[in-house]
Formats: C-alpha cells, sequence, structure tokens
C-alpha cells in the first residue's frame, strides 16, 4: 500500500547499481587473470630480472705435479678482510653509508695495526659497480692480524673474512719456463660471459704449461645468484651451480734432474733438455738465466715486469725450444749416419787432416789447428775432425745430409704441447736461392756438415735427434703430460743396425777415449756416448761460441738423452762438458751408488 | 521453537549474518597482510603497524554493535550535526594539518575527508530519503551543494582521488531516489563533458606545441594542479615517463603477475621483501599487490569475492528496505566502498592513474576503517530496524 508513495526508489534501481558493481569486478577480474595467468610468466621473468644477479664462481684450479708427485704449482688461501656494504646501509644518502663503511675501515685499520689499503674512492666506486660483492678492504692477512681480528669480531658487523685463491710456486723458479704461471682473471672470457653480471676473480693461464692447459686446470666455473633490493643491496644469495674443480696434471718433468739441470746453467745463458730416449719424455727443460715465478703471481710487480724486459739475457725467452742455435760439431754424428745409410760409404772411409780444408777460395780448419792424419769414420767423430766431415760431405753431397736432417725431424717443429716452440731451420738448395739468389756452394755443404752455416736447431730438436739416434731411429713427439698412452712415435728411420752402432762407438769414445773432446762429462761407472759443438758466432762482430754437448747413456742401454747449449763458451767440451757431467750424476745417482757399493763388496 | 528465539533480542535475531563476517574476515585478511607487508621494515614501530590494525578495528567492532541496536532514523536527525562537525574539521586540516608529501591530510591523527564521505551519505541520505523530499528541485540542488563543500574542501589538501568517491556515491544516491530526473541527466552530461575537456587539455598540452604563456593558461583552466595533471598524462602515455612517476605502477604489475596463479606463499612476496614495492605505500594504497604476489590468482579473486559479497548484502537491506532514508544510506555506503575497491585494486593493476584510495578493511589507516565500519554499522541498524513499523521522520 506505501508501493505508490515510495514509488522514487525503485528497487530496479538498485538492482541495476548492483549489476554495475558486477561489470566492475568483472573488469577486475579479467585484468587479474590477464596479469596472474597469461602475462604470469613474463612479468616473473621481469621480477627475477630486476633483482637477481649472476656472479660467475671460479672453480678451484689444478695444480700441476712432478713425476713423483711433487708439487710444482699449487694454491694457497689468500685470506681477504670483506665488508659486507648491506649490513652497514644507512638510510638517506648514500654519502651516509660511506661514511659508515669508511669509519669502520679506520677503526679496522687500527685494530689490525694495518695501514688503511682502501682509500674512500674505492668504497664509493665499489658501491657504484658492484654493491651486491663483499668489499675486500685488506688481503694477504697474515696470522697475526687475523688472531687480533677474531678478538675484535664482535664489534665489526657486515665483517667476515673472504678467501681468495691463489697460486703458488712451491719450487719458486724452478721449471720456470715449462710452467708458466697464472695471474688473476679479470673478465672471464668463457662463451657465455655476458650471461653473468659479475665476475668473481679466480686464475688464468698467463704463459707456460698453465696457459697451455688452461682449460683443463681451470675447470668448470659455477655460478652464484644474488638477490638485490630495490637499493642494489644483497638481500640474500644461493648457489645454483656448484663449480667443478680443475684437473690436477701430472708431468714427466723429475725435479731432481730439472734441478740439477737448473743447476748446471746456473750463471750462463743456455739451455738443456733431457729426455727418456725410450719413450719421448721430457725429465727436465730448461732455460737460463730464470726467474722465480711467486714474482709473477698473482701479478708482477710493473718495475719487475719491466726489468724482466729490459734484461740483455732476456730471462722470459725460452731458450730451450724457443732457442735456434747451429749445432756445430754435434750434428757430425748426424753426417756420419747420412754418409753410412744414405750414400752407402763403408765405415772405413779414410780421409787425411792436415789441419784445414781447402775449397776454391775458402779454408776450413780443425780446432786448435790440430792435424789429425789419417782419419777414418769412428775417429773422426771422436776427434771431431772437419776436415774429415766435409770430404766426406764432398763425397756424398747435399741431400744424404738433407735427408737424414729430415729424418731427425730438424726445420720441422717437435710437436711439444707447449705454445713458442721453434722449428729451426735445414737449409734446402732452394732455400738459398731463393732467399740470397745465390746457388748452393759445395762449401755450403761443408759448412752445414760441420753444423754451421744456416743449419738451426732447438735445444729440444737436438734432444729428439739425440734419442733417435740412441733407440735406433725412433723420433718420439716429446711429451710434458705423464699420460697413460705409451709415447708417440712422429717417425722411425730405418737405419741398419751397423750404421748405428758405428756412430754409437765414435761418441763413445769421444767420452772415453785419450783424445776424446767429451772427457770432462766421464761418470765413473756409467758408459756414456757423446758428442761436443762449438759454433761460431758474432755479436757486433765480436766473434762468440756456443758450446754445445749431446749424450745419451748408458751407451749400451741408452735410457736418458742429455742435450746442452751455452751461449759465450769456450768450446762445448771445456764449457759444456762439466756441466753436462753434474746432470748426469744426478741421473744414474742410484747406480752410481749401487756400483760403488758393488766395487767395494 | 519459539521459546528459544525468544531468548535472543530482537535486534540480534534481525542481525545480518553475511554483512558481518565477511566484514571481519576482510579486516583479518587485511591484518594479517598488514604484518606481512611491514615485516621488512627497519624500525621496530612500524613493524607492528597490524597491531594497531586489529586495535582499530575492535574499537570499531564495538561501535559498529551500538550502532546496530540504535534505529537509524534518530540517528539520521543528528546528521546535520555530523555534516558540520566533519567540515569543521575539513576547514581545520587546511589550517593546521600535518602535511605529508605534499599534502595537509591529518588533523588530530584523523584523515577528516575519511569522515566527510560517511557525513555527506547520511546527510544526502536524510535529505532526499524523506517522503516530502521527493521530486523537488531544491532538495536535488541542496543535496548537491552538500556533497560539494567538502568535494571543494578535500581538492584544497589537495586529494582528488578522495574528492572524485563523492561524485559516483552522491550520483547514485540522486539516481536511486529518482530526485528532479532532469535535473540528474544534466549533471551526468555537465560531469562527462567536463571529463571530456580536462582530458582534452591534458592531451593538448602534451602533444600540441603549445607557446608557454597558452600552456600555461590551459594547464590552469583544468582547476587541477600540475602534480595531478602529471599523473593523469602519465596514464594517458604511460612511454611518457617510464623511470619516475610509473615506478610504483609498474613494481605492482610485476608483483601481481609474478604472484601467478597460487602465489608465493604468505611472507614471501619478493616485490615487498626487496623493497621494489615501496614500504611507505606497500601496506597502505598498494596492500593488494601484496596480497596477490603472496596469495596469487586464487587469492586476489578469494578477496574479490568477499566484497562482492559484502557489497551484495548491502544492497540486499537497501531493497529490503521499505523506507527511502535507510535505502539511500545502503546505497551511498555500497557505492563508496565499491568506488575504493574498484579504483584502488583497478590502479594497483595499472588499469587506473594512481590515487590514494586505500582498499576497505585492509589497507591500513585507521579513520577509514573506522569510517567504513561505522557505515557498515549503520547499514546494519538498517537491517534491523528498516522493517520496524512506521517511518515516522
Amino acid at each position: 500500500m506505501h508501493v505508490h508513495e515510495f514509488k522514487p526508489f525503485a528497487n530496479w534501481r538498485i538492482v541495476l547499481l548492483g549489476l554495475g558493481f558486477l561489470a566492475g569486478f568483472g573488469v577486475l577480474g579479467v585484468r587479474l587473470y590477464h596479469l596472474q595467468v597469461v602475462k604470469s610468466g613474463a612479468l616473473e621473468q621481469r621480477q627475477m630480472r630486476q633483482s637477481v644477479r649472476r656472479v660467475l664462481l671460479p672453480a678451484p684450479r689444478g695444480r700441476i705435479l712432478d713425476g713423483h708427485g711433487r708439487l710444482l704449482a699449487d694454491n694457497q688461501p689468500n685470506y681477504c678482510l670483506a665488508l659486507y656494504l648491506e649490513e652497514l646501509r644507512r638510510p638517506g644518502r648514500w654519502s651516509n653509508t660511506v661514511n659508515a663503511v669508511d669509519q669502520e675501515l679506520d677503526q679496522l685499520a687500527s685494530v689490525l695495526r694495518l695501514p688503511r689499503s682502501c682509500p674512500r674512492s674505492r668504497i664509493e666506486s665499489h658501491i657504484r659497480q658492484s654493491l651486491p660483492l663483499p668489499l675486500l678492504a685488506w688481503e694477504h692477512l697474515d696470522d697475526a692480524a687475523l688472531a687480533r681480528l677474531a678478538e675484535s669480531r664482535r664489534a665489526f658487523p657486515g665483517m667476515d673474512i673472504f678467501v681468495q685463491p691463489e697460486r703458488l710456486y712451491p719450487m719458486g723458479r724452478m721449471a720456470a719456463h715449462l710452467l708458466g704461471n697464472a695471474g688473476r682473471s679479470g673478465f672471464d672470457q668463457t662463451a657465455n660471459a655476458e650471461e653473468y653480471h659479475y665476475h668473481l676473480p679466480g686464475l688464468k693461464g698467463r704463459s707456460g704449461l698453465e696457459k697451455e692447459y688452461d682449460d683443463l686446470l681451470r675447470g668448470i666455473p659455477g655460478g652464484q645468484l644474488i638477490r638485490v633490493n630495490a637499493v642494489g643491496y644483497r638481500h640474500d644469495d644461493w648457489t645454483s651451480r656448484q663449480p667443478v674443480p680443475g684437473r690436477d696434471i701430472n708431468l714427466t718433468i723429475n725435479s731432481e734432474i730439472q734441478l740439477s739441470l737448473e743447476n748446471a746453467l746456473a750463471g750462463v745463458r743456455g739451455a738443456g733438455v733431457v729426455l727418456d730416449t725410450r719413450n719421448g719424455d721430457i725429465l727436465a727443460m730448461a732455460s737460463a738465466p730464470t726467474y722465480d715465478l711467486n714474482d709473477l703471481s698473482p701479478a708482477p710487480s710493473p718495475e719487475f715486469w719491466r726489468s724482466l724486459l729490459e734484461d740483455p739475457d732476456r730471462p722470459l725467452f725460452n731458450r730451450a725450444m724457443t732457442g735456434c742455435y747451429p749445432p756445430g760439431s754435434t750434428f757430425k754424428p748426424f753426417v756420419a749416419l747420412a754418409a753410412l745409410t744414405q750414400a752407402n760409404l763403408p765405415p772405413s772411409t779414410m780421409f787425411h787432416c792436415d789441419g784445414s780444408f781447402h775449397l776454391g777460395t775458402r779454408v776450413v780448419h780443425c780446432a786448435f789447428g790440430e792435424r789429425h792424419g789419417d782419419v777414418d769414420m769412428r775417429k773422426a767423430i771422436e776427434v771431431s775432425c772437419n776436415v774429415y766431415f766435409c770430404s766426406l760431405a764432398q763425397l756424398m753431397g747435399y741431400d744424404a745430409i738433407v735427408a737424414v736432417g729430415q729424418q731427425i725431424g730438424v726445420g720441422r717443429r717437435t710437436g711439444l704441447s707447449l705454445a713458442g716452440e721453434s722449428p729451426g731451420l735445414l737449409p734446402a738448395t732452394a732455400w738459398k736461392q731463393e732467399r740470397k739468389q745465390e746457388n748452393w756452394s759445395m762449401g755450403d755443404t761443408c759448412n752445414i756438415a760441420i753444423g754451421q752455416g744456416n743449419l738451426l736447431v732447438s735445444p729440444l730438436q737436438m734432444a729428439v735427434a739425440t734419442a733417435a739416434l740412441a733407440n735406433g731411429g725412433t723420433v718420439w713427439r716429446p711429451r710434458l703430460l705423464r699420460g697413460q698412452a705409451a709415447g708417440e712415435v712422429v717417425s722411425r728411420a730405418n737405419w741398419p743396425t751397423a750404421a748405428v752402432e758405428l756412430v754409437k762407438a765414435g761418441m763413445q769414445d769421444v767420452v772415453s777415449g785419450e783424445e776424446g773432446t767429451g772427457r770432462r762429462a766421464r761418470v765413473a761407472g756409467i758408459a756414456i756416448a757423446a758428442k761436443t759443438g762449438t759454433a761460431e758466432y758474432r755479436v757486433e762482430n765480436v766473434p762468440k761460441k756456443y758450446g754445445w754437448m749431446i749424450a745419451f747413456a748408458p751407451a749400451e742401454a741408452p735410457r736418458v738423452a742429455v742435450v746442452m747449449v751455452v751461449e759465450e763458451a769456450q768450446t762445448g767440451g771445456l764449457t759444456v762438458g762439466p756441466r753436462l757431467q753434474r746432470v748426469l750424476l744426478t741421473i744414474f745417482a742410484d747406480e752410481i751408488a749401487a756400483g760403488g757399493k758393488a766395487g767395494a763388496a | 521453537m519459539i521459546t528459544l528465539t525468544r531468548l535472543v533480542p530482537e535486534p540480534v535475531r534481525r542481525l545480518h549474518w553475511i554483512m558481518l563476517p565477511a566484514m571481519l574476515l576482510l579486516i583479518a585478511i587485511g591484518t594479517m597482510f598488514i604484518f606481512s607487508a611491514c615485516s621488512v621494515r627497519d624500525e621496530e614501530k612500524l613493524k607492528d603497524l597490524y597491531v594497531g590494525h586489529a586495535g582499530s578495528a575492535a574499537a570499531g567492532l564495538v561501535i559498529y554493535l551500538l550502532l546496530a541496536c540504535v534505529n537509524y532514523r534518530n540517528l539520521l536527525r543528528g546528521s546535520w550535526l555530523f555534516y558540520l562537525g566533519a567540515i569543521v574539521l575539513l576547514v581545520a586540516v587546511l589550517l593546521v594539518g600535518t602535511k605529508t608529501m605534499g599534502a595537509r591530510r591529518w588533523v588530530l591523527g584523523v584523515q577528516p575527508s575519511e569522515i566527510a564521505k560517511l557525513a555527506v551519505i547520511l546527510l544526502v541520505a536524510w535529505l532526499l530519503g524523506r517522503r516530502e523530499a521527493a521530486r523537488q528541485a531544491e532538495s536535488y540542488l541542496l543535496a548537491l551543494l552538500v556533497a560539494g563543500i567538502p568535494v571543494a574542501l578535500v581538492l584544497q589538501q589537495p586529494d582528488l582521488g578522495t574528492a572524485l568517491v563523492f561524485v559516483p556515491t552522491v550520483l547514485a544516491m540522486l539516481f536511486v531516489s529518482h530526485v528532479s530526473p532532469r535535473l540528474f541527466w544534466l549533471t551526468i552530461l555537465a560531469g562527462v563533458m567536463l571529463a571530456l575537456v580536462v582530458i582534452a587539455a591534458i592531451v593538448t598540452v602534451e602533444t600540441a606545441q603549445l607557446s608557454p604563456r597558452t600552456e600555461t593558461w590551459v594547464r590552469q583552466a583544468t582547476g587541477l594542479t600540475n602534480y595531478q595533471q602529471d599523473r593523469l598524462a602519465n596514464f594517458i602515455f604511460p612511454a611518457r615517463n617510464p623511470h619516475s612517476g610509473a615506478w610504483n605502477k609498474r613494481q605492482s604489475e610485476i608483483a601481481v603477475g609474478s604472484g601467478g596463479v597460487w602465489g608465493k606463499g604468505f611472507r614471501k612476496g619478493d616485490q615487498n621483501l626487496l623493497g621494489y614495492l615501496p614500504q611507505n605505500v606497500s601496506c597502505n594504497d598498494f596492500i593488494f599487490s601484496v596480497l596477490a604476489e603472496e596469495a596469487g590468482f586464487a587469492g586476489a579473486l578469494a578477496i574479490l569475492g568477499l566484497y562482492l559479497l559484502l557489497l551484495a548484502s548491502v544492497l540486499g537491506v537497501a531493497i529490503s528496505c521499505p523506507d527511502g532514508v535507510g535505502k539511500l544510506v545502503c546505497v551511498g555506503v555500497a557505492v563508496m566502498m565499491f568506488g575504493h575497491v574498484f579504483v584502488n585494486i583497478a590502479m594497483t593493476m595499472g588499469v587506473l592513474p594512481i590515487t590514494g584510495l586505500p582498499l576497505p578493511f585492509i589497507s591500513y589507516g585507521r579513520t577509514c576503517l573506522l569510517t567504513m565500519m561505522v557505515a557498515l554499522g549503520f547499514v546494519q541498524s538498517v537491517a534491523i530496524h528498516g522493517r520496524q513499523a512506521a517511518a515516522r521522520f
């Protein structure tokens, strides 16, 4: 009955409002569905992108060990004092936080009794560039500093010890050229490096084996995810992928022989290689002068680095494999081998030596003006008669020498797994034509026959050749890494046993004979076959000599080949002989001791 | 049976048994998510905001129940006084109010603009709801004046969002009361024209190359502050200022969207935890982002459902109430609440420009919570006493 009176407040109007509400909630529901169901994944990605930072975690670097498991390159912890800025932050301006960190550093400096190594500018740049990462305020804290820190740890919030790996070379200078060094890596250059926002510094091989086997040693870096808040401070973190530690590598190097070789080279410029003739394992390889690897780790001081670069003795230069020298008379055994195997000349081939060999206008003398008289091949090797080998070369021709030179690998890299190897030079007749527009002359052949002229070899090449001679013709690919498999054969020269035996006999006479030029390398109880060499060179028109010696032992069943070269030597026999003897004494120490006992008994 | 019902007092039996639990549930959820949103704050005092919310709710519940017991018809006789009180507070806030973020909104710890919303609803309901007011142009204009004074005062704070909430509320009440339909449609037309002109002005300023003098003139002609114009322009042209002004909008969208269907879990919302949602808005204006991120689509839908249930109940009370004053009180309260819910949630999802409207019962804000509870208290009173005989005013 009141219906008419209340007609203005018709209920359909209220229902209409209700429908309006429903429509409004419908709009909200649709938008909600769009955001939380349809676009959810994309928005979650955006959320991740703005708040998650990826950090590359370097893996522990593999160690380098010698043939007996002795550590040559190791890792040592570098204790750093780290400040976690998210715990030191102050509200308001950034400078408030910088001030707070600055003050804490001052207080820490007095507690540690160390000078501050992190200036205010570094705090500011750290905040700008790598806020979620800890700020390393001091590095290389010693035990005393760590102890003082442990006492007052409570007083300093947001402070912790952060351990950084650092390379340590326990043997210092030993095998420096071989091992090379690993320094702190800046930005990792691995394939997906750009996916990471930050890189914690790891170690990266810079030279030598550290560089060559960096992939193996470095392992696989892990990943850490840091969640940052809207301001950029670290909120929390978790490791998304554990780093896979790098692999240790075991070298063929024998530390004792290596040390002995380096000691033998102390004080001179030169190089030496000790090779296992049975499989090509490098037992020692040294270049002198050398340097201490620890001075380069984690990074050399600029002054030290400049001194290394500017040193006229070029300590960074690896003479053992990058250095190239004329082999001098140490090439003669191979020339003899060429005569026997390529030209089929008999060992009894005789020439008369009156001290000089005339070829047109050129004269080749024997050393010290000696006249050797009538010499056969074995004797010629023992006394190193230049006249004999020039005559022999003239008789057999240059091609025979080239053939054997190629067989033993002159002019070709030995295939060592280390960058920087020099191929040397075995000049072909065409080479001279091309280079000097001159025809190959008999004089050139003669020069090569006595290891001079344009012939160049590296000590490593000479060691491989010597080993080939010792083992009857197998040219091994020298190796530094101990592997399961036997060595790798590069080539096998088909030399008749008789020919090899004759050359070996001549080389034994070099050491044991009365007139032998290698007498100074004698080792009691061990039969040694060797050849000395002296090659002339000029530095600013001052004549100088390279002293060489190649050897293998024991002569009857060779195990090692030793090659040494010394720059600015008197002669191979005089300068290198005693040095090579020291190396041989080390190599055969056990045999000598056993022999001595046997003799005593 | 009869004896059993006799044991329960009349008002309690008539209590609307959906509205009250729905409201309490929303308040409980609000308390939970204020706790979640504020748990990351540095200051200990601010971590306990949820306690304040619950405390206000307890006080509000007492007032709510008291109001429910009293017949609204008696109370509304005093709506003039209530209205005058609100106006005095609104003037006071302009004179001595606390200034935060460029606007004066607080006086004596309360936000008078919140109280004014309810005061306007009650007075307009009183003016238009009685039989004698029907179809009189004077009462229509009086209602516009009653709403216009607080709107003008709120705009002075300035608080555009709150001022705008008055508009649909009063319009809906005028629509339902059907007083002077011709004037009503004229008002609607004028309002739409005004809105179009303002938008056109902003678009012109933004796109056309105006001389500085003309631009200043156009800007002043809109009657909006530069800040308000900027916000509107940012909304119309999202690419205009992708970094500064739109930060909250973008982060809120990321929060809502990254919540996914089931959410990240209570107190596990990254956007709030990591401070991408600014801490000073995460517990009030942007509480829905926190909720949607942590409770997901499912949780957000549940909240929308609760609001819908509450609003439907209020409108149901309006329909079942025999007198105009009761109907208009319910309609006004429903539209005001809907306005807050819609604008707030639409804002957090980037559908509407950012305004400072809180989400009823859930956002932290004591005045707002109390006002909303008192408003529902009046609706509850309508539910209980509306069917009592003879509406005699």
